[in-house]
This record gives structure tokens, C-alpha cells and sequence, in this order.
């Protein structure tokens, strides 16, 4: 006991982070944003960037990367690079789904086992949480797609439910610690109701931590549903969505590496885009 | 440990903390059966079409000439979903996980075939992972210039960014493709482990490291090692593996068992990237051929394995860490000794 009090008062206040790194940081994250508003708009709009038709048969097969086909063509002569934009739209908008569908079930479970930290019902969510959780995620999907068939969007909610799990245990921490904030207790104390207190004083103030991990598992949720998809569990082959890029380039490796080569490229910058914005919303916060 | 006075009382509290542990890991195991049993077998018509023939080579024609509730019974399907769910569970006690509904082999077989392969897989990148992922994490602390040390923390959490099938595939591409080095698949021989295991093992030491980064760095800022410690004349070196790294691998030693899971499910993506006899062969086989029975003990197998190496992650934190030895209850049974 003696011990933590010490160390509370001999220890060093933590230098305040310099005012220029801060502010390097916080135009880091303006570019990355803009630079995520730029994918959603050629998620959605991909013929303003392309020249070709992902789904013609455009050049010779296996063409090398030229001006024409700036990544090449693939094994029937499609424009690779342009089925790579056509398919940022799947990749993009299955891992929104994602992370909503984890992010409301995870809220539920969160809020509901943060109210009373130790009763009933946090037990017996947490068991739920915790055998969810000992399934891997792809197993998981694996599951859900065997009962409910193969698909983008089926894959994307499997992956969703499988990540509710971490959500669900951030926020019930977040919840727990917010309940010992002094103005949540004034709140109480005025007589405001348990729902009131959670919807009006509780949930605003975890924003902050929940959406950097959103961020975070965005591209978690990208990578895993590139893996579905290229097990062969997402979208049907004919699609340009990466994992399935991926898959098809495999087989033609030896002649022609940019085929499988290329698409991860795309899905790699994504996720890193995603996760570098976690890092820093994260940073910004202190 | 001898002849300190809470010595005689630990056995018995570690006995029952054991006890509580197991009965909770039951617990999820169980739930973990019946959430994947109630998921698959809400809907089982399918289960039926996928045993006459896929569900698109059927057309409705013959459907309505083919008994389906036959069908049904013949493999215990049409009974209700409780019975059905009793009759799952009674057999999970007994260690039967039931007989595929395609092959009608034992589940428990096809998962002794393959078993072997994947638990090696995992276990061999566990074993490469763990000093891999101290090595990157002192790197990323330890050296003086500090072009070093952002390369080296910039390293895991560049390299957990990468989809690992695709990483899998540029291992191919590289070491046996062009290089020539490796076989790129098969599951036989040690050369054949070679490339799956780096790039597992690659993975897991990049999640170990992001964890140890970050408790390091905590650590290292503590007073004990940036006041006391140089105070005392203890240079970086000795501060950081005499003082900080212990303290440091309670998080990672937390965080090792969420972890196993994940290098699992790798595990199945990396069987197939490299064609390997594995779980994730089967799995994906019987999802393909909706073999629901097969599916649900592979979930349940790999659900048990992972809350298994958890409960052993706990106890080992409570053997390793003396200050979670010491309750409240044996302080006070302490002073009732003295």
C-alpha cells in the first residue's frame, strides 16, 4: 500500500508531448483521412479512374506491366489494374459490414455486462464472449458460411460476430472505468436513471478509445475477409474482389508474378492506411 | 519459498484456483459447442442435398421424387433440434464427437489424421515465434541510435498488416519458384515445414513483439529502472534484461494465449496456401460438402485446444508472478500463523 503511494508521488509527471510533433500528427491524420475519402469515392465511382473494362478481354494474356496496363493483364488478357479498382468496392464495403455489425453487437454485449461488473448476466456474457472467442475467427466464418451458403456479405458478418468479441471487451472496460468518473457519480446522484446514465454520460466519453479500435479492426477485417474469399468462400470467381485476385494469380506464379502479386500490394497500403490511423487517433488522444 | 509462513496455505489455494479455472474453461468449452451447434443445425436441410449431390447439381425435378424425411432419418437429422442437440452433447462427454454425415467415418479418425500435421505446424512457429518476438522487441528498445530502434518497432506492426496467404505466396515465389530452395507444397519431410513455419512463425513474433514494444517502453520509464536503477550504477543493458524484461512478459505472457488462437486459424490458411494434409484441408472440405458434424468437432477440438493452453497460461502467471500470490485472505491467515 505504502509502496503505490510512493511511487504515485515520486514518479515524474510524463513530458508534455512537444506542440509541433502534435500538430505533425494531427496533419498526418487529415491527409489519411482525405486519402480514405478518395478510395470510398473510387470504391464507389471506379470508372473515373480506369481506362479499361475489368471484365473484357482487353490485351494478350500475361502482358508485362506497361502504360497501357499499368499492372498488366492477367490470364486472359483482362487489365489487372483495373479490375484491382473495380474490386476495392467489394474488399472496401464487406469490411464496412464488418466492423458494423462487430461494433453494434459488441456495443450491446459491452454495455449490458459493464452495467453490473460481476452479476448474472456479465457472467454468463462473458462465458459467451470468451467461447466465441476461443473459436479462431476463420473457423468461426467457416462455420456461419457452411449454414448459410458463400458470398461477400455472409462472409462479412461472420467475420463481424467473431470480432463483437473484442469490441464487447473494450467497451464493458470502458464502461466500468467511465461508471467511476466524478461527473457520472454527479449524475447519480441527481437522480438520473441507469439508462440515462449510459446513453447521456457513459457512451460519449468511451468514443474516443472505441473508434481507434475501429479503425484498427477495419483492416483486421479486410485481411480476414480477404482470406474467406480466397479460400474460396466469398465471392465467385468471376469478381474482381482481391482475395479471389489473389487465388487466381497463384496458379500462374511462375510466368506471370504480378497477377497474385499486385492485388495483396492493394490490399496491404489498405490495411496499412487504416491501421496507421488507428496509431495515431490513438496518440492524439493523450 | 521455505519457510516462509504463507508457504504451507499456497498448495491449497493454487489447488483451489486450479479447480475454479477448470470449471470455468469447461464452462466455455461447453458454450463454445452449443453456440457453433445451434448456428449449423438451425437450418438442416442442406445438410441432405449435400449428401445426395451438391446443392446446385440438384434440380427441383428430382427433389420432389427423392424421400428427403428418409433421408433425414437416416442420418439422425429429422429428430428435434433438442434431441439432437442431448444426443450431441451426451457423446461430447463420452469423447465422441459423432460420424461425418458424408463418409460416415468418425469424426474423431479423420481428426487423429490430421492432427499431427497442424499441431506441429503450430507448435514448431510457437517455438520460433516466442524468442523472435524478445529479439524484435529489444531491438526496437535497446540501441542507442534511434534509426534502429523506429526500424525495428516499425517492423511488427508493418508486417502484421500483410494478408499471410499473400505473404505465403511471395515465400513461394521467392524461395521455390525462383530461388529454388524449398519445396512450395506437400506436406512431406522437414523441407517442406520450412516455408509455412516462417512465415507463421513470422506473424507470431511480430504480435509478440507489438505487446513487448509496448510494456518495455512502460517499463523502462518506471522509476525502479529510469531513476533507481542508474542511480545505483546499473548501465541500459543491465536495467533492460535485469529489471524490465520480467516485468515486461507478464503482459506478453496475458496476451500469448488470445494469440494462440489467431496463429491457429493462420494455421489453416497456411495449409492451404502451401497444399498441406491439415485441419484446414478438412475444414474447408467439409464446408464445401456442408459436413456439418465434421465442422462442429473441428470447431470444438480447436475451441478446447485454445482454452486449454489458457487455463495453462493462467496458472503459469500465478506461478511466475509473486505478487498475484499475495491475497488478502493469507495476509491476514499470515498474521493468525505469526
Amino acid at each position: 500500500m505504502t509502496d503505490t503511494i510512493t511511487r504515485a508521488v515520486v514518479e515524474p509527471a510524463p513530458p508534455p508531448t512537444p506542440v509541433r510533433r502534435r500538430r505533425g500528427r494531427v496533419r498526418e491524420l487529415h491527409v489519411l483521412l482525405a486519402l480514405v475519402v478518395v478510395l470510398v469515392v473510387v470504391a464507389v465511382f471506379p470508372g473515373l479512374v480506369t481506362w479499361h473494362d475489368p471484365y473484357e478481354l482487353d490485351g494478350l494474356p500475361f502482358t508485362a506491366p506497361n502504360g497501357d496496363f499499368p499492372f498488366g493483364t492477367d490470364e486472359i488478357g483482362r487489365d489487372l489494374y483495373s479490375r484491382v479498382v473495380h474490386g476495392l468496392r467489394v474488399s472496401l464495403f464487406s469490411a464496412v459490414l464488418a466492423v458494423v455489425v462487430a461494433l453494434a453487437g459488441g456495443a450491446v454485449i459491452g454495455v449490458l455486462s459493464g452495467l453490473r461488473p460481476g452479476g448474472l448476466l456479465d457472467r454468463a456474457l462473458g462465458i459467451l464472449t470468451e467461447a466465441v472467442m476461443a473459436i479462431p475467427g476463420v473457423l468461426l466464418a467457416l462455420a456461419v458460411i457452411t449454414t448459410y451458403g458463400r458470398g461477400a456479405f455472409v462472409a462479412a458478418v461472420a467475420i463481424g460476430i467473431g470480432e463483437a468479441t473484442g469490441f464487447a471487451r473494450l467497451i464493458r472496460g470502458c464502461v466500468i472505468q467511465a461508471g467511476t468518473l466524478t461527473y457520472v457519480e454527479a449524475a447519480r446522484t441527481c437522480g438520473a436513471g441507469p439508462l440515462r446514465v449510459v446513453f447521456r454520460h457513459v457512451v460519449p466519453s468511451i468514443h474516443h478509445p472505441v473508434l481507434s479500435y475501429t479503425a484498427l479492426h477495419f483492416g483486421l477485417a479486410m485481411l480476414a475477409i480477404g482470406s474467406l474469399s480466397y479460400l474460396g468462400f466469398g465471392e465467385a470467381p468471376p469478381s474482381a474482389e482481391w482475395g479471389v485476385l489473389i487465388a487466381g494469380g497463384q496458379k500462374y506464379l511462375a510466368h506471370a508474378w504480378w497477377v497474385a502479386v499486385v492485388p495483396g500490394l492493394a490490399l496491404t497500403a489498405v490495411v496499412v492506411l487504416f491501421s496507421r490511423i488507428a496509431y495515431l487517433s490513438q496518440k492524439d488522444n493523450r | 519459498m521455505t519457510g516462509s509462513p504463507s508457504s504451507a496455505s499456497l498448495p491449497a489455494r493454487l489447488a483451489r484456483d486450479v479447480a475454479t479455472k477448470l470449471a470455468h474453461a469447461v464452462a466455455v468449452v461447453f458454450a463454445a459447442y452449443s453456440a457453433t451447434f445451434f448456428l449449423l443445425f438451425v437450418l438442416p436441410g442442406d445438410a441432405v442435398l449435400a449428401r445426395i449431390g451438391t446443392t446446385d447439381a440438384i434440380g427441383s425435378n428430382d427433389l420432389a421424387q427423392l424421400d428427403l424425411d428418409a433421408l433425414r432419418s437416416e442420418v439422425g437429422l429429422a429428430d428435434s433440434l433438442w434431441s439432437q442437440y442431448l444426443h450431441g452433447v451426451t457423446g461430447l462427454l463420452r469423447g465422441d464427437l459423432g460420424r461425418s454425415l458424408i463418409t460416415e467415418q468418425p469424426v474423431t479418425t479423420l481428426l487423429g489424421e490430421v492432427l499431427p500435421n497442424t499441431v506441429t505446424l503450430g507448435a514448431v512457429s510457437l517455438a520460433f515465434s516466442v524468442p523472435l518476438g524478445f529479439l524484435l522487441a529489444v531491438l526496437a528498445v535497446n540501441p542507442r541510435s534511434k534509426a534502429v530502434r523506429s526500424f525495428a518497432s516499425m517492423v511488427p506492426s508493418a508486417y502484421v498488416s500483410l494478408p499471410v496467404f499473400w505473404v505465403g505466396i511471395l515465400f513461394v515465389y521467392l524461395f521455390s519458384i525462383t530461388l529454388g530452395w524449398f519445396p512450395s507444397s506437400g506436406s512431406r519431410g522437414a523441407a517442406s515445414l520450412v516455408l509455412p513455419v516462417t512465415v507463421l512463425s513470422l506473424l507470431g513474433a511480430a504480435q509478440f513483439a507489438q505487446v513487448l514494444i509496448s510494456s518495455l517502453r512502460t517499463e523502462l520509464g518506471t522509476t525502479y529502472a529510469a531513476v533507481t536503477a542508474p542511480a545505483k550504477g546499473a548501465g541500459r543493458f543491465h536495467t533492460l534484461y535485469r529489471h524490465c524484461l520480467r516485468n515486461a512478459s507478464f503482459p506478453f505472457l496475458a496476451v500469448f494465449g488470445l494469440r494462440v488462437g489467431q496463429l491457429l486459424g493462420g494455421a489453416v490458411v497456411i495449409e492451404m496456401v502451401f497444399s498441406r494434409v491439415g485441419l484446414g484441408r478438412l475444414m474447408v472440405d467439409s464446408v464445401k460438402a456442408v459436413d456439418l458434424t465434421v465442422v462442429l468437432g473441428i470447431v470444438v477440438v480447436l475451441a478446447a485446444v485454445y482454452v486449454a493452453i489458457n487455463v495453462l497460461v493462467d496458472i503459469g502467471y500465478v506461478l511466475l508472478d509473486p505478487r498475484l500470490r499475495r491475497h488478502p485472505a493469507s495476509a491476514t491467515r499470515k498474521e493468525a500463523d505469526a
